[in-house]
């Protein structure tokens, strides 16, 4: 597809199957800030409002500020022609360890503290991947070695932007919860510390959650005398200061519904403990990640308002995944729990259109379904529904364009625009997408080849590394200490 | 002068201030030897040379720099003529050198509660300061003084917070009444990198590893202000504070009064720092041996300086073969007996590898370029990090001359004057009246020439002869 | 469209109730299946018949007798005599059961438990480790894979240089014996990497070629051996020597190699250790080989197909380099397929083979097309196994061996309406269906 700098529009463009692409020696377009652009004359799925045919969205500073037919921009607004072409909001994967700089502290069983908005590595070539396939908002997690994981960042792939350009500003903070065997095998069974089973773990969520609410009115009280003293020092004694605990703050934040639980988790007893241990504590607004076994309980999660997100058909590769059914998505979809399909992988990151087809094939929901199962559906689990997930008048210009119905196989993303910026432009692809500033000068072609991974056989194989190296690795920090 | 204010809790530093106030004085009783350089070149840290000049120093301060004076007879001529040039000695900015070994991560063994592991454990240390246990008779220093380093900032190897850094001469002497000390200036700042706890404790990753530094500062904000309100009054009935050496060390960071010395490997770390720094509203010196051109607006801004490490990058093997080829082909261009006709070099490239060498040509650029760029974006740039391999450092120094862009003035700014300013030392890095005795005495005509000799290193009036064999 | 039997992954609600009724609760559900499959005569009627050796036919008849493809053609109603099961193919689509040549299905059950782990033997040179005596017919992957298509696969070992000996099975089966096609499809060999083995992998440069060196000369001294070897006995069983050496389990299991019974499927996939494993390879002109993995056989597809070496390669994983197109993986299979090398499409998995023609829409999107990447899941790997006059197209007298599909089989969206194995009608029932059947409209109260 062409992007042209003027209003007159060209005929529909073939798709090329076989992509044609020279090596240039150049990075993609990078992210260069909100843009505007008007897309003609597609079939445009708004995923909330229906499916438009032959229908405009036009994008002003990163925003739509229309849709619906002939619409016109000014002449310097550049026009993207998607006639033929399918019009869908970018694509939002509500699982990911994209570009973590590391993804586990797997030394405490509680790392609230911790942000991954500290661990963001901007220079990953795997962004430009996943907006290949479509995808624009991430939410970056950190792995499941904890009970209580880090707190996620919510990022938008604006490629080539540095660390604080990724993040989704606007997105409210959401922090990593893991139930069952990763934080039991972790802790319990690697250094013999709590929690080594699913008592423990309910143990360690309610101690915390006791020790935040006790931090809070203490510090709260210190902050209060401290006030009165400064205010009056010869009326009122000087406290005894209480100092700021990040940790507690943290956790005391999500007890005010300050911060989204995401909670790694696949048993049905697992998830239904959480559920009573937030309805007791006042947390809401959660979700369930991966949870395997949601299926079993989704009438509780329906009724506690909880959220799943979940693989399309991963299961068997541990043993509380082994209970486990492709057709979870739909039941729990059938059930009116808000679900959404995410990836957890850097490989399914890259066709989440085709794993939310897969809730067709398991389940028979509608299209439309399936698709809000990628889009609106995990912006209401990160919180940021009222500004991406679907295409409406006041949302972000994240879009993806493709060469036919994105639940059909054959189809490819053609167009992948973040803030209205075409970041990904099949027609005017590259070979090496890396960011200039992420090649490094002694790393030589030869180099490279001897550092292919091995992809066949990938995930079985990193589900066992990832094991012995949070077992039996002395240097914890390590790449990629990925958990699912 | 600010370091003054930061010495007068360390009674012994006085000391030595003192003794090198009553140098000064022209009645003084000298305990070294009074020495001198006459007829020479004498170069500056901004550059500017001149020649024909002497060089009078005792007791480690310089007394004289001037044109064609004759030396006092008590001195000792060190060298004379004018195929000598005089440059300040140069100062790595931060350094291991005399201190113990790291100990090995393997032998750290697991605590029993990984998330909770003591401070030294975890390599928190920021109590720890270097002149306990800073060896001036240690090869690494030695090797600082072939290099032409007249000081050290030193600091304890280790993790996350390994210690504070103080300033050593790289020469010490053994006197009647003991041994000299090496230390110019203690407790300059706060050693701070990107190293976990290592084996199975609490932090192991570069985010835990923030998280960990936050609360440390947070605790320590709680103490100090505790110890202020059980000395202040009406706070008789409160319990006494607990003590707390790794915390207590730490408020002279919280209060501004010192900077963290960080050491990262990319802009993103830096930028990770910065955001610390920022909450907790604290100076920066970054030692790195990365490009930090695109974070330079925000390094400015906060007058945020670098320390940059001089390591000799190699060039992609087929760059170095494209190179020496080409210099071949010149001499043989010249040597005209050479048969011509020869087999292509060059093997055939798929498109693929040619464009991912052009890109990876333009990362050697950059490479080569960083320093240059970093000078060209405005940031106060020093050095750190003599390895202690002499011929390499000085390979490294040319390599930047030569083939990054950056002239050898600026290059001995950055080694001496601005090194020193960095890091607060006024009395370092120039060669005036006043000035300490860290000066270096070459034979040659351009001190960064492969052809000049170094023969001795000063440092606090120090002589070194510089055995070149 | 009539079935006699349930053709639709949901059951009927009173169907459910018929099954669960024979059982005293879920909790006790553990067999993979819940009916038995059904046997017989089978007319399929009014269906498009992808046959994959020759043209469809659109509203063809399909009689499936004995186990085998009786009848293939448009519109003629071949006499039959006895008891007939008539299924009604309108609108639906038949094809050649999808054929995944190298998986771990029945020998892994559980990924993360080590004592379901039946792929990996200890040792480095196993070849006399025979898959099919440690696959699982009971395993709950087996049901969950057939229904969605695929009928026959390679249960494959995995472990160190000389893995073990590779089986063909269907997917259908009380015993491995009764699965097996072929329990000596090919002998896997790791070829041993010049390069890191991933980002884990602390060995140094001269580490990593003294270890690759090593690696070269046990496999080279290995089919010295074991040529020296097949020669002896050759002598020995055409009386030309009188010995009686001792028993050698490995050796014996290498002479299947070089009697051609069995393929040498090296798994290799960077392009240097491609090129390294064919030059090994055209050194070995007493063997068949193929490649396996060969996930940069598009960088050396020429060389491939100029060496004569079929592959097997998969679509669905990430590019092997940074500097990779983000698509590479998934235009590998049509790349090498054009440049003419024989490629049979693969998922490389155990629990989600199911997903192969997925694999196969993804290399017919990226370049191989429909019908070459139809092949590389049907005809290509019988063809590799040397049982294309058995499996991968549907022609008379070749296993009956079909599925029934209500559209594309590679769109997602298509469901498998009906599965057939050595003429068996599978019931199309998996832990994964049951578990939606219960659980789908599941007691809220309870």
């Amino acid at each position: 597809m062409t992007i042209q700098k003027s209003t007159t529009h060209k005929g529909l463009l073939t798709a090329v199957m076989m992509l044609s692409f020279t090596y240039v020696s150049a990075q993609p377009s990078t992210y260069a800030g909100p843009q505007s652009v008007l897309i003609k004359n597609g079939l445009v799925k708004t995923i909330t409002q229906g499916d438009l045919p032959n229908t405009d969205v036009y994008i002003v500073n990163g925003i739509i500020q229309g849709i619906g037919q002939e619409l016109s921009a000014p002449g310097n607004i550049p026009v993207i022609d998607a006639t033929g072409k399918v019009v869908m909001p970018g694509i939002i994967d509500a699982h990911s360890h994209l570009n973590t700089v590391s993804t586990n502290e797997a030394t405490s069983p509680v790392t609230a503290e911790i942000t991954i908005k500290e661990s963001i590595d901007p220079n990953d070539v795997a962004m430009y991947h996943a907006l290949a396939g479509g995808v624009t908002t991430i939410n970056l997690m950190h792995g499941s070695a904890n009970v209580i994981g880090a707190r996620n960042a919510t990022l938008k792939l604006r490629y080539g932007a540095d660390q604080f350009g990724l993040q989704f500003q606007e997105a409210p903070q959401t922090i990593k919860f893991a139930l069952g065997e990763n934080p039991t095998r972790v802790h319990g069974q690697g250094t013999g510390v709590q929690p080594r089973t699913r008592m423990g773990v309910e143990r360690v969520i309610r101690d915390i959650f006791d020790d935040a609410i006790e931090y809070d009115r203490q510090r709260q009280a210190y902050l209060d005398q401290k006030e009165a003293h400064e205010r009056r020092p010869n009326r009122v004694a000087p406290p005894v200061p209480v100092a700021m605990n990040l940790r507690l703050e943290v956790i005391s934040d999500i007890l005010k519904g300050n911060i989204l639980v995401h909670c790694h988790s696949y048993r049905a007893d697992e998830i239904v403990m959480l559920v009573n241990v937030f309805k007791e504590y006042g947390v809401e607004n959660y979700t369930f990640q991966h949870a395997n076994e949601a299926f079993k309980v989704a009438p509780e999660l329906a009724e506690a308002g909880a959220n799943a997100s979940v693989f399309s058909d991963w299961w068997a590769y541990k043993f509380e995944v082994y209970y486990s059914t492709a057709y979870n998505a739909a039941i729990l979809h059938e059930n009116g729990v808000n679900t959404s399909i995410n990836s957890d992988s850097n490989e399914l990151i890259r066709h989440l259109n085709h794993e939310a087809a897969k809730v067709v094939r398991y389940g028979g929901i509608s299209a439309d379904d399936a698709l809000a199962m990628i889009t609106i559906n995990p912006a209401k689990q990160l919180g940021i529904d009222d500004m991406v997930g679907s295409l409406e008048v006041g949302k972000h210009g994240d879009i993806s364009i493709w060469s036919a119905d994105p639940l059909s196989i054959y189809a490819v993303n053609e167009m992948t625009l973040v803030d209205g910026q075409v970041l990904f432009n099949r027609e005017a692809d590259v070979a090496d997408a890396r960011l200039d500033r992420a090649i490094s000068y002694d790393q030589s072609f030869k180099d490279l080849q001897s550092e292919v991974s091995e992809a066949v056989r990938g995930r079985q194989d990193d589900a066992c590394m990832e094991d012995a190296f949070i077992l039996f690795e002395s240097g914890l920090q390590t790449e990629q200490t990925h958990n699912h | 002068m600010k370091c003054n204010e930061r010495m007068s809790g360390t009674p012994w530093i006085l000391g030595l201030i003192l003794l090198l106030g009553s140098s000064l004085t022209a009645t003084a009783q000298t305990t070294l030897p009074s020495y001198g350089v006459q007829g020479v070149h004498v170069i500056q840290s901004d550059g500017s040379v001149k020649t024909n000049q002497t060089i009078h120093w005792a007791d480690g301060v310089i007394r004289r720099v001037s044109t064609d004076e004759t030396l006092p007879s008590s001195a000792r001529v060190l060298a004379e003529g004018d195929s000598l040039l005089i440059l300040p000695a140069f100062i790595d900015g931060l350094n291991h050198a005399g201190m113990p070994d790291a100990v090995a991560p393997s032998s750290y063994g697991n605590p029993d509660r990984p998330s909770d592991p003591t401070y030294d454990r975890a390599g928190i240390q920021p109590h720890r300061l270097a002149e306990l246990e800073f060896d001036v008779s240690h090869s690494s220093v030695e090797a600082h003084q072939s290099a032409g380093f007249g000081a050290v900032n030193s600091s304890h190897q280790g993790r996350m917070l390994p210690g504070q850094s103080s300033m050593f001469f790289t020469q010490a002497q053994e006197t009647f009444s003991g041994y000299e000390s090496p230390l110019y200036e203690s407790a300059l700042g706060y050693v701070f990198q990107f190293d976990g706890a290592g084996g199975r404790a609490y932090p192991s990753t570069d985010m835990a590893i923030m998280a960990r530094f936050k609360q440390l500062l947070y605790d320590a904000e709680a103490l100090q202000q505790h110890i202020q309100y059980v000395e202040g009054s009406g706070a008789e009935q409160m319990e006494a504070p607990k003590r707390d050496a790794v915390l207590e060390s730490l408020f002279p960071l919280l209060n501004g009064e010192k900077p963290l010395m960080a050491s990262v490997d990319s802009p993103e770390d830096a930028e990770r720092v910065l955001m610390l720094a920022d909450e907790f509203d604290f100076s920066v010196i970054f030692a790195t041996s990365a490009d930090l051109t695109p974070i330079a607006s925000k390094l400015t801004q906060s007058a945020t300086p670098v320390l940059f490490q001089f390591d000799r990058p190699e060039a992609p093997d087929w760059i170095q073969k494209e190179v020496k080829e080409t210099a071949e082909e010149e001499s043989e261009a010249q040597d005209e007996t050479t048969v011509e006709n020869e087999e292509p070099s060059e093997e055939e490239l798929s498109e693929e590898e040619k464009a991912f060498r052009t890109r990876q040509a333009s990362a050697w650029d950059a490479k080569k370029g960083a320093l240059r760029s970093m000078l060209d974006a405005g940031l106060m740039i020093g050095a750190y990090g003599f390895d202690g391999k002499v011929t390499d450092f000085y390979e490294a120094l040319r390599f930047y001359h030569e083939q990054g862009g950056v002239s050898s003035t600026e290059l001995l700014n950055i080694l001496s004057s601005n090194t020193a300013m960095i890091l607060g030392i006024e009395r370092l890095g120039t060669l005036t009246e006043g000035s300490l005795a860290n000066m270096i005495v070459m034979r040659g005509q351009d001190w960064l020439s492969e052809d000049s000799t170094l023969l001795f290193t000063m440092s606090n009036g120090h002589v070194i002869t510089i055995d070149n064999d | 469209m009539t079935m006699n039997k349930k053709n639709n992954t949901f059951l009927s609600r009173s169907g459910w109730v018929v099954v669960m009724s024979l059982f005293l609760g879920f909790a006790t559900v553990e067999a993979q299946i819940t009916e038995k499959p059904q046997y017989g005569t089978f007319l399929i009627e009014n269906v498009d018949i992808y046959p994959v050796t020759s043209d469809v036919i659109q509203g063809g008849v399909v009689v499936v007798k004995d186990g085998l493809i009786e009848y293939v053609g448009s519109n003629v109603k071949p006499d039959l005599t006895g008891d007939i099961i008539r299924i009604d193919g309108s609108g639906h689509r038949l094809y050649p059961g999808f054929i995944d040549s190298e998986t771990q299905l029945g020998l892994n059950e559980i990924g993360a438990v080590a004592v379901t782990i039946d792929a990996a033997e200890v040792g480095s040179v196993n070849p006399e480790m025979i898959a099919q005596t440690a696959i699982n017919p009971g395993s709950v992957s087996i049901p969950v894979t057939r229904v969605d298509g695929v009928t026959n696969v390679v249960a494959a070992p995995v472990s160190g240089l000389v893995s073990g000996t590779g089986s063909l099975i269907d997917l259908y089966g009380y015993t491995p014996e009764a699965m097996s096609i072929d329990q000596r499809a090919g002998i896997y060999i790791n070829w041993p990497s010049s390069g890191k083995r991933g980002w884990w992998d602390s060995r140094s440069e001269k580490e990593i070629e003294k270890d690759y060196n090593e690696a070269i000369d046990q496999i080279n001294e290995l089919f010295d051996d074991a040529r020296a070897y097949h020669t002896m006995w050759q002598a020995i069983e055409s009386d030309e020597l009188d010995a009686q050496p001792d028993v050698n389990a490995k050796m014996d299991a290498m002479r299947y190699l070089f009697t051609q019974d069995a393929r040498l499927v090296v798994r290799v996939n960077r392009e240097k250790d491609i090129l390294a494993a064919l030059e090994w390879a055209t050194q070995q002109d007493d063997l068949s080989f193929v490649f396996s993995g060969v996930s940069e056989g598009w960088r050396v597809a020429d060389k491939l197909a100029d060496a004569d070496i079929p592959v097997i390669a998969t679509a669905l994983v990430t590019p092997s380099r940074p500097s990779d197109h983000y698509a590479r993986p998934y235009q590998n299979a049509g790349l090498m397929a054009n440049a003419g090398v024989h490629v049979s499409l693969s998922t490389f998995n155990t629990e989600n083979v199911r997903n192969l023609p997925f694999h196969a829409g993804y290399a017919a999107t990226y370049g191989m097309g429909v019908e070459e990447a139809l092949k590389a899941v049907t005809i290509n790997p019988a063809e590799i196994w040397g049982v294309d006059d058995k499996l991968g197209s549907i022609d008379v007298g070749k296993h009956a061996n079909l599925i029934l599909v209500d559209g594309d089989p590679f769109e997602t969206t298509s469901i498998i309406k009906d599965v057939f194995i050595r003429g068996y009608r599978i019931p199309m029932v998996s832990r994964h269906t049951q578990l939606n059947e219960e659980f789908l409209d599941r007691d809220a109260t309870n």
